[in-house]
């Protein structure tokens, strides 16, 4: 063990249909540690209820990765180490991405637990002080929805599809399906950056609003 | 802001603020091109005002909408990126001098 800085990437795995997802996500867990500069793999397969682009939904993976900071690889290299035979096309890569986290909280929930990423773009060109904002209130959910346990909000690193990443973690599914759902703070304030009939807001269409269960903690 | 109850009503106010010349027209054709659809959407109008504007020679609408709770305006919201919606706002902010919407809770 070292005190080594490191670094978090996300992938989202399309599972082929000749694959089972759950088997595909044990092989991604048991990554951790045989392949060099992997701290830690965290894999969830879709549950019912995502929503999400094509290949991304019901049954693909999200795979968390912590890697040494200066680790070179990205997810996909990964999937292609000789260590990860096991996964030779079981899996494919839909996006993936570097994260450079901005606000977070950890905060210990018994196994399992739900955690949930949405993975969103902002137009290109929104205004610093509307992104700042945006980010501002994002980040302020956790204040007044209480099943959020641990959370983390991060921007991508490089350049794709995606430029932020919003991930939370709940005790159980009622918690992300009930009140962050239904809490006023969520749908008159939060959304309104979503809502393409609100002048100003600065969310492209395009989300990935993704859960699963997880054994223990990612965040 | 607190309060999780799935009854909470939603409230969906658009303020638009037209040319006064504009504004009987803008109110028809929202009644015909856009009420249509957001009814779909599970919106139920529960009202048009107006009012002053700043701006000279303007006046402000008010389009006040009804939701029976958050559930139903996440569906609505499902639908709000179809591209009649966008049309319809393309169009009226080309016209108008100002606009907003807030989505409303009671206090």
């Amino acid at each position: 063990m070292t005190d080594a800085p490191t670094r978090r990437a996300l992938a989202v795995l399309s599972v082929e249909p000749d694959r089972d997802p759950d088997v595909v996500a044990a092989h991604l867990r048991a990554l951790a540690g045989t392949i060099p500069d992997l701290r830690a793999s965290h894999a969830g397969v879709h549950l019912a209820g995502v929503v999400a682009p094509a290949g991304m939904g019901a049954g693909a993976i999200t795979w968390d990765l912590v890697l040494d900071a200066d680790a070179p690889h990205n997810p996909g290299d990964l999937l292609a180490d000789p260590v990860a035979h096991r996964l030779a096309g079981a899996a494919t890569v839909a996006v993936e991405l570097g994260l450079d986290p901005i606000a977070g909280r950890r905060m210990p929930t018994p196994a399992p637990l739900v955690k949930r990423t949405l993975l969103l773009r902002v137009h290109p060109g929104v205004a610093p002080d509307a992104l700042t904002r945006f980010e501002s209130d994002l980040a302020e959910m956790p204040e007044h929805i209480g099943t959020i346990r641990s959370w983390v909000l991060s921007r991508v690193t490089g350049t794709g599809r995606f430029t932020h990443a919003w991930e939370q973690e709940y005790a159980s599914l009622d918690g992300l399906a009930g009140e962050y759902m239904l809490h006023p703070f969520h749908w008159t304030t939060v959304d309104a950056w979503f809502d393409p009939e609100v002048p100003g807001h600065v969310v492209a269409p395009e989300l990935a609003h993704l859960f699963a269960i997880y054994a223990g903690s990612v965040l | 802001m607190t309060g999780t109850d799935p009854n909470l009503p939603v409230t969906v106010v658009d303020r638009v603020t037209l040319p006064r010349a504009e504004a009987d027209a803008w109110i028809a054709r929202m009644h015909g091109e856009y009420r249509p659809g957001a009814e779909a959407r599970g919106y139920t109008l529960a009202g048009v005002r107006q009012t002053r504007a700043e701006h000279r020679h303007a006046v402000e609408v008010v389009v006040e909408w009804r939701l029976p709770g958050p559930r139903a305006f996440f569906r609505s919201r499902a639908a709000s990126h179809d591209a009649a919606v966008s049309a319809w706002w393309a169009a009226t902010d080309a016209l108008a001098l100002a606009r907003s919407r807030s989505i409303e809770s009671p206090a």
